[in-house]
């Protein structure tokens, strides 16, 4: 069953799945990136501080607008592979066929026994969203993290290049699931990554873009959402949700004057907030 | 053999001294022996190059020395980038 919706109504429609992470809600906890290597088997280093060179499929950066104190605002946002659709970067500079879009999810996988490591999709994609491995997998025995490794998630040998995959291996087991009960179709909560599982304050959503009755393919209407460098065309699957509007500045690289805000007003100049300096406003 | 190709007047070194003089590229080359066999034996992490740069001065190597190693993309540098279009070696050209 190469698809999950081979059902005779549905036939024609592809699953999309896609991720709208809502940046208001999001505390910085770094749980998602915890979770996604627990999930993925993603090996760690003797100095996992050398961020340059460890792997982080899931990743936590940190944002400011950059204002001196009473005004100081700071936000987190978290950033998987964003799949791009239709022509991720990554998929048409791979030399080797190892990197490619699947229509009928729209996950962008990784097949590390065709990468040769060669690093193009690296150079390529504009998210910094893949990894190298720099050296072969490393789990550390008796410290309990070769005890959580997933039997799903093939390791990853030195010399290949990784990166999140929406735990595609999440979908097969859904998808297996439905077919020992006679189903085509996946419920929207059979499907979703580890990250979105487990957010304490449930700011990732995951879902069918395509499916209109998805909570995803709502919040993508929002004028609030955005997506990240969205002007270059990759059309990432993973969108953004903030009401700030340095925020969703902050996504793309603008020149001056030319970002049109939704709105003006921030959480912070609003009554109800007790931010210190909002009187200022 | 070679005699016609080498300027009159001019004496051949002692294989000896020819050989002093070879030390430096013998120890350079000595150098990307080891190089490479490190990075066959232990991998790329050998090279310090990282996730943020994944190419990192190979690729200025690749395309900027290597490149200019060919006789044409040279003359072409020269040419065009240097300015030399009157220099000995644009009028060869022409």
């Amino acid at each position: 069953m190469k698809n999950g919706n081979h059902g005779k109504a549905d036939q024609s429609r592809k699953n999309k799945y896609g991720m709208v992470i809502d940046l208001d809600k999001c505390t910085g906890c770094g749980t998602c990136m915890v979770a996604c290597a627990a999930e993925n088997n993603v090996s760690v280093r003797p100095d996992q501080s050398d961020k340059q060179r460890t792997i982080t499929w899931m990743r936590l950066y940190r944002i400011s607008n950059g204002k001196p104190f009473p005004h100081t605002e700071v936000s987190y946002f978290p950033r998987p592979c964003m799949h791009c659709d239709h022509h991720p970067p990554c998929v048409s500079v791979c030399v080797s066929t190892a990197t490619k879009i699947d229509f009928n999810t729209g996950i962008v996988s990784q097949i590390y026994t065709r990468c040769i490591g060669c690093r193009y999709c690296q150079a390529a994609c504009p998210y910094d969203a893949r990894y190298f491995n720099w050296w072969d997998a490393y789990f550390p025995k008796k410290k309990g993290l070769d005890r959580y490794l997933s039997p799903e998630v093939s390791p990853r040998m030195r010399g290949v290049v990784e990166k999140c995959t929406f735990c595609h291996h999440r979908l097969m087991r859904a998808k297996s699931q439905a077919y020992a009960e006679d189903r085509r179709e996946l419920e929207e909560e059979e499907y979703s990554t580890a990250c979105t599982e487990v957010c304490p304050v449930q700011a990732i959503t995951f879902g069918d873009l395509n499916n209109p009755e998805h909570k995803v393919s709502q919040l993508v209407k929002h004028p609030f959402t955005f997506r990240l460098l969205e002007r270059l065309g990759t059309e990432p699957k993973v969108y953004y949700h903030s009401s700030r509007d340095w925020v969703r500045k902050l996504g793309d690289n603008f020149l001056p004057g030319e970002y049109t805000p939704v709105v003006n007003r921030t959480w912070m100049e609003e009554e109800w907030s007790t931010k210190p300096g909002r009187d200022e406003f | 053999m070679d005699s016609p190709l080498l300027p009159h007047g001019v004496k051949r070194c002692s294989p000896w001294v020819f050989f002093f003089w070879t030390l430096p590229w013998l120890a350079l080359l000595a150098w990307g022996g080891l190089s490479a066999f490190l990075c066959l034996w232990k991998g790329l992490n050998q090279t310090n190059m990282s996730n943020v740069f994944a190419f990192a001065l190979w690729i200025v190597f690749d395309l900027a020395v290597i490149a200019l190693g060919a006789g044409a993309f040279f003359t072409g540098f020269l040419t065009y980038v240097m300015g030399k279009r009157n220099s000995r070696i644009s009028s060869i050209r022409r």
